[in-house]
């Protein structure tokens, strides 16, 4: 019986060492949040090649809007209910919140506020953008377009 | 007018670039390489001064060292590609060190110019002597690089991404659209000056998108 008592106080200190405790990586639970900022114009024609899918959706509801240029990428790494003000151009902002982390459908649900809007909260999958087309112009009459992703999607 | 009646003199800069050559074959410059011929025919103390430049600018030929000759770019070419790749550290050091010699070279010689390009005229010039060559740089510190994995970007400049040699990119290739289905929405808040609210395409066979029409697009579906 001693011997018993003996083998598990001194196995069970290392079992401890060895078995990962969950929750020892927070970073899993935070969502990665990806915003690119796009300008678009209706002078010249070119577009950036990374924003094709993105100008033909834009171009079926304003074929003026002609170039697409990819201003900024940002991304934020932010936990459930955190808010954050991304910094978009002209000292204009966007804030996101994550209202909730990915549920069993692997969708996480955001609230976007870009400028010069209200507030637009929506489910949606990861690993894929959302387009936001802001009626913001800037300095240089650009439309302002945002992108908006979520990460890590289930797996991986 | 004569340039001994007037006050105009080329500054230092100015007489060392004609010394050089630099004002010839440009014919936008015809007139201030006249000016300045004038003026040292009027003024025959500065011809030594010009002759001094001029010995400079031998002397700066003659110990300008020659380009690295092409096998030796094609070697440091593939060490900079081999040192992207991930590989033991022993190696890694080996090509920053090579980047480390180059710089330091490069810096040596930036300073030689420099020093050299203030045009202040020595007071006894005379050819270089034929010394022993200079020892290799056998000491340098080799700057530590960081591994993608230890860099988080958190924003970069579109036009920038090129630039960016260690880290991993907010975003790879192109944008990935969302699909029909892909998207729910939950609520949209009218703008609080003016209650616009933005046009939203979810549902349907479309890919989702939102879209805030200006006055001008007040029409868009």
């Amino acid at each position: 019986m001693a011997n018993r008592f003996l083998s598990a106080v001194l196995v069970l200190p290392v079992l401890l060492l060895i078995v990962p405790v969950r929750g020892d990586c927070p970073d899993e639970k935070k969502i990665k949040v990806t915003l690119v900022v796009i300008l678009a114009s209706e002078e010249g024609n070119k577009i950036d090649p990374r924003l094709k899918a993105i100008a033909e959706e834009v171009q079926k509801m304003n074929p003026n809007l002609k170039s697409f240029q990819l201003k900024t990428m940002t991304c934020r790494s932010l936990e459930q209910g955190e808010k954050v003000k991304i910094p978009l151009i002209d000292e204009r902002t966007a804030q996101v919140i994550v209202q909730q982390a990915a549920d069993k459908d692997n969708k996480v649900v955001l609230a976007v506020t870009p400028p010069d809007q209200g507030e637009i909260v929506y489910s949606t999958v990861c690993g894929k953008f959302l387009p936001i087309v802001t009626r913001c112009n800037t300095k240089c009459k650009n439309r302002l377009i945002l992108a908006v992703r979520v990460q890590p999607c289930a797996g991986d | 007018m004569t340039d001994r009646d007037d006050d105009w003199s080329p500054d230092p800069p100015l007489l060392s670039a004609y010394a050089d050559g630099e004002l010839c074959g440009r014919p936008e410059l015809d007139a201030l390489r006249l000016r300045i011929e004038a003026w040292l025919g009027s003024h025959p103390e500065a011809r030594a001064e010009l002759a001094d430049y001029r010995q400079l600018h031998e002397l700066w030929k003659q110990t300008t060292p020659p380009d690295p000759a092409g096998p030796a770019w094609a070697t440091i070419e593939a060490r900079l590609h081999a040192a992207s790749a991930p590989r033991p550290r022993k190696r890694l050091a080996v090509g920053h060190a090579v980047a480390g010699i180059l710089a330091t070279a490069a810096s040596i010689a930036l300073l030689l110019w420099w020093s050299i390009g203030s045009r202040t005229p020595p007071q006894d010039l005379e050819p270089p002597a034929k010394g022993p060559a200079p020892a290799p740089f056998a000491d340098v510190e080799v700057l530590p690089v960081a591994t993608a994995s230890e860099i988080t970007i958190l924003r970069v400049e579109g036009a920038d991404t090129s630039t960016v040699v260690v880290g991993i990119l907010p975003l790879h290739g192109p944008l990935l659209l969302a699909g029909p289905g892909d998207v729910v929405l939950n609520s949209v808040q009218p703008d609080a000056r003016d209650q616009m609210v933005p046009h939203v395409r979810i549902g349907g066979s479309e890919r989702p998108m939102i879209w805030a029409p200006l006055l001008a697009e007040s029409k868009v579906p």
